[in-house]
């Protein structure tokens, strides 16, 4: 008697789900978000952007708002994803040294799937204030000697941490002048920074093999390649959803899908009314497996979208999610 | 605090404790290893010796080494980059593969030029951050809120240092002025214990964004208890303006040389100044005019940083720029030089002999509510000039009467600096920033003459 791998995938997922439902339970926030023990994941209300700020609220004793299940001492880092300047209550998100692993692998497998590799240069734009450097870069988040690798350290990449911001552009360009990176992850207003300066020069004469759009916005497959057009470069898109520590990866195969990894992400696609769609468009609703410390379950982005009705060809058996909407 | 902890004063007391003369015959044995190392594996100081005449088995003494062993400048890294296209000048002692990070330097000067650590030189660069933060009075367990460039070489350091000691760090972007109400409201919801590397011109907005929110600065800001100001020197004004409106934080001030592994930080040390660690880094006065080296390391002028165990990218009498002031009395508490830097040794203008920055004139302004926010520039008009011209943005919502406030600046800062100076109103706007958190307070216009 065994199980096939989609069964013991299947199970681990299930076994999962139930570890996150009792920690979640035992914290303020989901006693009064879910109020009775919850016995299906698909009876659990969903999770809004409203529901996190009534968090912080209801429950002021630190800022994840009743959400923590473990001590804030043993978070790595706390950082609140918006944006600097929307004047707001803000959400908070942390990572134990466990999770950011998990990402750490999340994002190994998408660089892997991107053809980088030993010996590359990547930059890498980012905000300080987002942890997305910290697993991506040794430098930063293992903090050398004191932690595990980040993906750069793993699969032998050079990264060039730069400031993802329009005026920032000069610099990008005088370390691709110097270094000649395979790959530039950035939000296209920096790109487009990047290519006005380039002059008659083109991102692949500097040795960029691709672009990697990341940002919450998400491009459509012809907004996509209507740039792959004008900047003459493969373009690649990463779909964050940052509440949920989500990074999703455009499918190669059918660029105007996205996969999620599946041993490390629950996505599904829910209504307005929070109920499970399979057959018809909702919003992109996710639940980061491997957030045990402030757990965020079937939380329901912005992003509307739905499921292929067929399997993708690719080699990714995930989840092939196709969002219609630009994102929040 | 409780335990160890609170008894502990020194990260490593047998290093920081070391005598001077302890610390320069380690330094002497560590230059002479590196002198080595370098003309072994890196072609740019192969290339640089060679020129000099100079063979490593030459350097036995302080005195071989004052005499032969060259300076260079961040000009001869660009000049050899261009010459050989080695991204890294030639200054490379170990394969590519490794590094395991890169950081630019912030291009207050030029373009930008590339640092890396190994993973070996990131624990020496952590070791230093840690040891000063621990010095300041940073113990574990406390909060802090991480105020980063995420280009620049201080930010895997402050991380690796919010690691190392425990810290409980909430991550914060770009320390950029606009961003003041929000760095506001996140400290009103995280209440830091510790803010470890803020810009003066932010922690000078902070305050006045709370303010506007409607709270008492001082009543919401006690709780925290130490910040580091970083960016520019700290004028003795700014200091206490700070202390004052953040009721009563301790303000350390920070400054550094990222490829010299120079990290001047100030610790609980009561002489002015901040102590530099002489086991990782040492640290010469050039004076800018003649190009010479003064003979002890001490005195006022541009500082020329060496880092003594670096393997990645080893800088060895590196030329910064900095203008900075290394002093001459010893420390009770530690055999460690100690001094301060000043600001850029090309943004200097000789007034009837004199030399002024402008630190020396945002000391002055600082006192005037009106110019607190230090938005200024002075300006070089000529190799040497009779008048000290000074462009200055004043607060709109604090000035009633600019004229009034011109003459009453006009007369500080000649009572105070001795030479005349003249005043021109600008808006904020007019201000040089070559990178969002850097206000240039200095403009060249002698060429233009």
């Amino acid at each position: 008697m065994g199980y096939t791998w989609g069964e013991a995938a299947a199970v681990d997922t299930q076994q999962q789900q139930d570890a996150l439902m009792a920690s979640a339970f035992a914290t303020p926030f989901y006693r009064h978000h879910w109020v009775t023990k919850p016995k299906a994941w698909h009876e659990l209300p969903i999770l809004r952007d409203s529901d996190l700020k009534a968090g912080r609220q209801n429950f002021p004793e630190n800022v994840f708002g009743g959400r923590l299940t473990i001590p804030e001492r043993n978070l790595l880092y706390i950082w609140p994803p918006s944006g600097a300047l929307k004047p707001d209550i803000s959400i908070y998100m942390g990572m134990t040294d466990d999770e950011r692993t998990h990402w750490v692998d999340v994002m190994t497998r998408q660089w892997t799937i991107l053809g980088l590799g030993a010996e590359d240069v990547v930059q890498v734009l980012s905000w300080s204030n987002d942890p997305f450097v910290a697993v991506l870069t040794t430098a930063v988040g293992g903090a050398s000697a004191y932690g595990s690798p980040a993906v750069d350290e793993l699969l032998g990449i050079l990264t060039v941490r730069l400031e993802l911001v329009p005026s920032e552009a000069r610099r990008t360009l005088a370390t691709a002048e110097l270094l000649h990176p395979a790959a530039l992850f950035a939000d296209s207003a920096h790109v487009e920074a990047v290519c006005q300066l380039l002059g008659t020069k083109t991102l692949a004469d500097l040795g960029y093999r691709s672009v990697v759009l990341r940002s919450v916005e998400w491009a459509d497959a012809k907004t996509r390649i209507k740039r792959e057009k004008e900047w003459q470069i493969p373009v690649r898109r990463i779909l964050e959803i940052p509440y949920a520590l989500g990074y999703g990866l455009d499918c190669e195969r059918n660029p105007e899908g996205v996969h999620f990894a599946r041993d490390h992400y629950l996505i599904e696609v829910t209504d307005d009314d929070g109920h499970t769609v399979t057959e018809t468009t909702g919003y992109l609703t996710i639940t980061p497996l491997f957030l045990r410390s402030h757990p965020i379950i079937r939380y329901q982005s912005s992003i509307k979208g739905h499921f292929a009705q067929h399997a993708c060809g690719c080699l990714d058996d995930g989840w092939l999610f196709i969002p219609e909407s630009e994102g929040p | 605090m409780k335990g160890a902890f609170a008894m502990k004063s020194y990260w490593d007391q047998t290093i920081q404790t070391m005598r001077p003369e302890e610390v320069r015959e380690r330094q002497l044995k560590l230059l002479r290893r590196q002198i080595q190392y370098v003309y072994d594996r890196a072609p740019f100081y192969r290339d640089l010796y060679d020129r000099h005449g100079l063979k490593p088995h030459q350097i036995q003494t302080w005195d071989d080494f004052r005499k032969r062993v060259p300076v260079f400048h961040k000009d001869d890294l660009r000049d050899y980059q261009k010459r050989t296209g080695d991204p890294f000048s030639g200054l490379l002692c170990v394969p590519r593969s490794q590094l395991v990070g890169l950081w630019t330097s912030s291009g207050t000067t030029g373009l930008p030029t590339l640092g890396a650590y190994t993973r070996t030189d990131m624990a020496t660069a952590i070791e230093y951050m840690t040891r000063s933060y621990w010095d300041a009075g940073v113990r574990p367990g406390q909060r802090a809120f991480l105020i980063n460039i995420n280009f620049h070489w201080l930010m895997p350091l402050t991380w690796g240092m919010s690691r190392r000691l425990g810290l409980r760090p909430l991550l914060f972007d770009f320390g950029h002025a606009m961003m003041a109400e929000r760095i506001a409201q996140w400290i009103l919801d995280y209440r830091p214990d510790v803010i470890p590397s803020i810009t003066t011109e932010l922690a000078t907005l902070v305050p006045v964004a709370l303010r506007k929110m409607g709270y008492d600065p001082a009543g919401v800001l006690q709780d925290v208890k130490m910040i580091t100001t970083m960016g520019e020197a700290l004028t003795d004004t700014a200091r206490s303006n700070l202390q004052l409106e953040w009721g009563g934080v301790t303000v350390r001030d920070g400054a550094g040389c990222g490829e010299g592994y120079v990290w001047m930080f100030e610790g609980s040390c009561e002489h002015p100044g901040a102590h530099y660690w002489g086991d990782i880094g040492y640290v010469e006065v050039l004076d800018p005019d003649t190009g010479e080296i003064t003979g002890e390391p001490v005195g006022r002028g541009e500082l020329v940083a060496s880092n003594l165990l670096v393997q990645g990218v080893p800088y060895v009498r590196f030329g910064t720029e900095d203008y900075v002031e290394i002093y001459d009395d010893h420390c009770e508490r530690m055999g460690h030089p100690y001094g301060r830097i000043l600001g850029r040794s090309n943004w200097r203008v000789r007034v009837r002999g004199e030399d002024f920055l402008p630190y020396d004139v945002e000391n002055v302004i600082q006192r005037y509510p009106e110019t607190r926010k230090a938005e200024f520039f002075i300006t070089r008009e000529a190799e040497m000039q009779d008048t000290l011209t000074v462009s200055i943005a004043y607060d709109r919502d604090l000035t009633r009467d600019p004229d009034k406030l011109l003459q009453s600046l006009s007369h500080a800062l000649e009572n105070e600096l001795r030479v005349p100076v003249a005043i021109t109103w600008v808006q904020p706007s007019e201000i040089p920033r070559p990178v969002p958190h850097k206000l240039q307070k200095f403009v060249d216009r002698s060429k233009n003459h």
